[in-house]
């Protein structure tokens, strides 16, 4: 029986090319793209689950809310905080802190290298996470000072063909690190992302504090006792801190260690997963607005199958049989399309996702019921409508199929068209909101601006470098800051500022640069003036803040005011000194020369690449064994928003397939539409009617359902587009137009899609089409 | 009412005995059988109050002109088609309160069926179009084998077998039809105009067939236009405008 269905399925598959062809490419790009966001997805929620005892590793987060309402969370400690929670709290087996530190310069027998994957921890740290050990034992490899273990990435890289262990690399020429132990590459799939970690009690070379509660520099894991109640224990540390420090307004709590890499960005999981179903469905919609459709031609087989003794049930297997073969011949096809769109995808996704079927019997069975399911919904309709039929009536040659599932048909073509909508007016809202943020004015110049990183000896010798640099041509300008106006890693808590006028705390950024910086970056004074050398004491004690920073700490005239220690000589106007993401924090800019890390070249119109590399010869002959690293500003701008540009694309590439699906869909739909009506058509044209006419009734007939799915899709693509700018706290807003250029867009689309058929049908010769009735 | 259920229900698990017991109890009784359409506010009445009995190897002609509702009637007995009213028994089980499955079941293990136009699946070869119905009927795989080659042999169109219908003669394509009909020896054969598609010589070939059929046991039911196809069968039963009349 199996084979039989097997046959007549194959032979009508065959038969029908055109309609197969159309229900397999919709069903293969469905899948593959199902495919692809399932691994995407699994790929997102793996991380961090590799670890033995993921289920009881924590990471110690911090929360402060502040007297201006601006609230922080954040997940840096005071180095005594670790030793302090295994000592006080029972349900703690193990703790260590984790410091990674970037821009260093690492030796090794003469040659130098650029270093970014430094990180210093806790003895602890390799028996609480598994890494894989390939030298070295994981509780013993950190046991004294100075001492590292690098992955294997690390060790080629310094090492070459040398057996590592033992060997002495050299960091920033002040300290030596002795390598006990070599790790597996550490996967990508963990928050941790690290090439060598070095014990913690060096971190103090790179003045850090390694007790105490002051400097919030460290992040904090645990390990918890088996059984150990995260929720109750989260709450029970909650006031460490300041029950050590008095001042300190920092409540802790516990977050799962697999719950990092998602948090706050689970959006991507929920969009992806249902564009994934949107798109599978509308291939699933195709294959059942077709197979109904074309349900007629079928009938008078149903009716005979009847007549030789069939029964309803075996009609709907082998019904659901032909749609369950079509989307496994889909499936086959969509492994190739995956297999074909990998790399592309992994480029788009900035993932190293691989798709291997051998062995990894959870994929194959989510493929095997992808297929089965996907088959079972396209087909189930169709088969219990066509089972459902009198066969009298069917070989009457009355059971007209055209009208009766039409309606049914025409829901499902609006319902693939308000997916489709809402998927249009997400991607231009997308689009439109990162070219927002692109052409946003940051309230400096970002324009043409060398970002370089001092490593090694440069930080000392930032005068002369400035001196010296500005000197080649093509420079406008040079300021030495703490860190470029991308990201400030450095805030501390004001509790008392003159002028207050109420008990609280504010959070101010701090940043550190000279007086060069604001003719630099061209920022604005809105009062007094910016550090400036005229001045000896601003080196000490003068301070600028910015507006945000002034209407904070409620300041009625900032001039001449003592915060930090120092007196406000000018107020700068906000400027963005961080993503677009989060609204202009206070912040408080002061001069000091020992915690500049780069140069910030303001460069001249004209031949920049050429600039740049006397700049480099020169910067060679001044601190030669250090890189010179360098970025454009506006580059490192654009990476604040990669995530987003990367969503917004890979967003982006599936509207496009989902459109295709829809396009091939309403495609077959205007074929059997104009082919059912050829009767028609031929009689109307008998009577008169001249081509647009017909051609243009045959596209309304579709309009029209575009038109409804129109009034469906904008309040739902409005709701879910609200919540997805909710993240930007500078957005663009939901303009009219852009519903409107959606619906419009789909509507142009559909009518292109049926004109053809349309043109076709009604440009057929009336005598021809009327000859056999 | 409730006595007749149970009789039926005893006659359900036993009918093949009973119906050897008997012999001369009727293969098929109607009552009051009608078929009608809504049409506007009204109806379309294609049959009126048929009461018809039909005896075990009687082979049966329904005549009367277009529209007299001769098909109707032929699929509401063959179970392809449902009345409106009435009530329907075949080999004592009361059809019109089957359910769909059990409705399939009997006509499935009883009822063979031709038509004017031959209604091969267009998608099954010759061979294939045979063993459908057995298909159908669960019968094993060997024994299937078996059954379509003796029936192949009987009809004389074993060179056939691998053709499609579109491939065949009219009349070829009926004698398929008319072998797949009776390959799983039903005990009644219904014949819609078996051979209104056909030129004369092919059309006696098949009537002849049925006849022989018929004299193997099998009861027929055919409706023709033809008196000389008429003469072939035993009784003749006249409709017109959907009701049975003594005389066109």
């Amino acid at each position: 029986m199996l084979k039989h269905y097997l046959k007549i399925a194959v032979r009508n598959l065959l038969r029908e090319r055109g309609y197969s062809w159309i229900n397999i490419v919709g069903l293969a790009v469905g899948m593959a793209c199902f495919i692809l966001i399932v691994l995407w997805v699994r790929d997102e929620l793996s991380y961090d689950k590799f670890h033995l005892s993921a289920d009881r590793l924590y990471r110690v987060t911090d929360y402060e809310k502040y007297a201006d309402g601006n609230e922080m969370s954040f997940s840096v400690n005071p180095p005594e905080l670790a030793p302090t929670l295994i000592r006080e709290f029972p349900e703690i087996v193990d703790a260590a802190r984790y410091r990674p530190m970037g821009g260093m310069i690492i030796r090794h027998n003469g040659k130098s290298f650029s270093e970014d994957g430094l990180t210093f921890t806790d003895a602890s740290f390799f028996s609480m996470f598994s890494f894989p050990f390939i030298k070295g034992e994981p509780t013993q490899v950190l046991s004294f000072p100075n001492s590292v273990v690098i992955t294997q990435r690390a060790a080629t890289k310094y090492f070459g063909d040398e057996y590592p262990i033992g060997k002495i690399l050299q960091v920033d020429d002040r300290v030596d690190l002795t390598v006990t132990g070599i790790i597996e590459d550490v996967p990508s799939n963990s928050h941790l992302q690290f090439d060598l970690a070095a014990h913690f009690s060096t971190v103090k070379e790179f003045g850090l504090e390694i007790e105490g509660w002051n400097q919030f520099a460290h992040k904090t894991y645990v390990l918890l006792a088996e059984n150990a109640d995260s929720d109750e224990l989260s709450l029970k540390i909650a006031g460490t801190i300041q029950r050590h420090d008095e001042e300190s307004i920092v409540e802790l709590s516990l977050q799962p260690v697999t719950d990092i890499h998602l948090s706050g960005d689970e959006s991507g999981i929920y969009i992806f997963s249902i564009i994934a179903a949107f798109v599978l469905l509308t291939a699933c919609i195709n294959y059942m607005n077709l197979a109904t459709a074309r349900s007629g031609k079928r009938s008078r087989e149903v009716a005979l199958r009847k007549v030789v003794g069939a029964s309803r049930k075996e009609i709907v297997f082998q019904f659901l049989g032909e749609s369950i073969l079509t989307s496994f011949t889909a499936l086959s096809f969509a492994l190739l399309l995956v297999e074909m769109l990998l790399p592309f995808f992994n480029q788009l996704s900035a993932k190293q996702l691989s798709f291997s079927l051998l062995g990894n019997s959870s994929m194959i069975f989510v493929l095997l019921s992808t297929a089965v399911i996907t088959g079972t919904i396209s087909g189930s309709y169709p088969a219990l409508f066509v089972s459902s039929l009198v066969p009298a009536e069917a070989l009457k040659g009355s059971w007209q199929s055209g009208s009766k599932g039409a309606l049914f048909r025409r829901v499902l073509v609006s319902m693939q068209f308000v997916l489709s909508i809402a998927l249009i007016i997400g991607m231009v809202v997308i689009s439109r909101q990162l070219h927002y943020i692109r052409n946003q004015k940051l309230g400096f110049d970002k324009e043409q601006v060398l970002c370089i990183s001092l490593k090694g000896e440069a930080p000392r010798k930032f005068e002369l470098l400035k001196s010296e640099l500005s000197k080649t041509g093509g420079v406008a300008a040079i300021s030495a800051v703490s860190s470029p106006p991308t990201r400030l890693p450095m805030s501390t808590l004001v509790s008392e500022w003159e002028g207050q006028q109420a008990e609280g705390e504010v959070l101010v950024y701090l940043l550190r640069t000279d007086c060069d910086f604001a003719r630099t970056l061209e920022i604005q004074m809105t009062e007094g003036r910016f550090l400036s050398e005229e001045f000896v004491s601003d080196e000490s004690e003068g301070i600028v803040v910015n507006q945000a920073a002034v209407r904070s700490m409620g300041l009625e005239s900032p001039l001449g005011k003592q915060v930090l220690g120092a007196r406000i000589v000018g107020e700068v106007k906000d400027f963005h000194f961080s993503s677009l993401h989060s609204r202009i924090k206070p912040l408080a800019i002061s001069y000091r020369p020992d915690e500049f890390r780069y140069l910030l070249i303001k460069m001249n119109a004209g031949d920049i690449s050429d600039a740049i590399g006397s700049l480099e010869s020169r910067w060679k002959e001044l601190v030669p064994g250090t890189p010179f690293d360098y970025q454009f500003l506006d580059e490192r701008i654009n990476m604040l928003y990669r995530t987003d540009q990367r969503m917004g694309k890979i967003i982006n590439s599936f509207t496009v397939l989902a459109l295709f699906i829809a396009c091939l869909g309403l495609f077959g739909m205007a074929s059997f539409t104009a082919q059912q009506r050829t009767k028609e058509i031929g009689i109307r044209k008998v009577l008169g009617a001249t081509v647009p006419e017909i051609t243009f009734s045959l596209i309304r007939e579709f309009g029209k359902w575009v038109l409804l799915a129109n009034v469906i899709a904008w309040p739902l693509a409005y709701f879910t587009m609200n919540r997805m700018l909710e993240v930007y706290a500078y957005r663009i807003r939901l303009d009219a137009w852009i519903f409107l250029a959606a619906g419009a867009a789909a509507l142009i689309l559909a009518v292109a899609t049926v004109s053809y058929q349309s043109i076709k049908a009604a440009l057929a010769n009336p005598v021809e089409t009327l000859r056999y009735e | 009412m409730n006595e007749q259920k149970l009789n039926a229900k005893e006659q359900e698990t036993n009918s093949e005995e009973l119906s050897m017991q008997n012999g001369v109890a009727p293969l098929i009784r109607t009552t009051n059988i009608t078929k009608s359409y809504p049409s506007g506010f009204g109806k379309v009445f294609v049959l009126r109050n048929i009461d018809l009995e039909v005896s075990e190897g009687e082979f049966i002609t329904i005549m009367g002109p277009s529209g007299a509702g001769k098909t109707t009637l032929l699929n509401i007995i063959g179970m392809l088609d449902e009345a409106s009213e009435g009530e329907y028994s075949f080999l004592d089980q009361d059809v019109h309160k089957l359910n769909e499955r059990k409705r399939a079941e009997l006509y499935k293990q009883h009822m063979g069926f031709i038509f004017q136009s031959y209604h091969l699946i267009d998608d099954l070869t010759v061979y294939e179009n045979l063993e459908t119905p057995l298909l159908y009927k669960k019968v094993k795989g060997a024994e299937r084998k078996s059954m379509v080659c003796d029936t192949l042999d009987r009809f004389q169109i074993v060179g056939k077998k691998d053709l499609f219908p579109s491939q065949l003669s009219g009349g070829q394509q009926q004698l398929v039809g008319v072998a797949r009909a009776v390959i799983a020896k039903p005990r009644l054969l219904l014949a819609d105009e078996p051979t209104g598609n056909l030129h004369s010589s092919q059309g006696e070939e098949i009537m002849q067939l049925l006849s022989k059929l018929n004299t193997e046991g099998t009861t027929i039911i055919q409706v023709t236009h033809s008196d000389k196809k008429a003469s072939y069968g035993n009784r003749i039963i006249y409709l017109k405008d959907g009701w049975i009349v003594d005389k066109l």
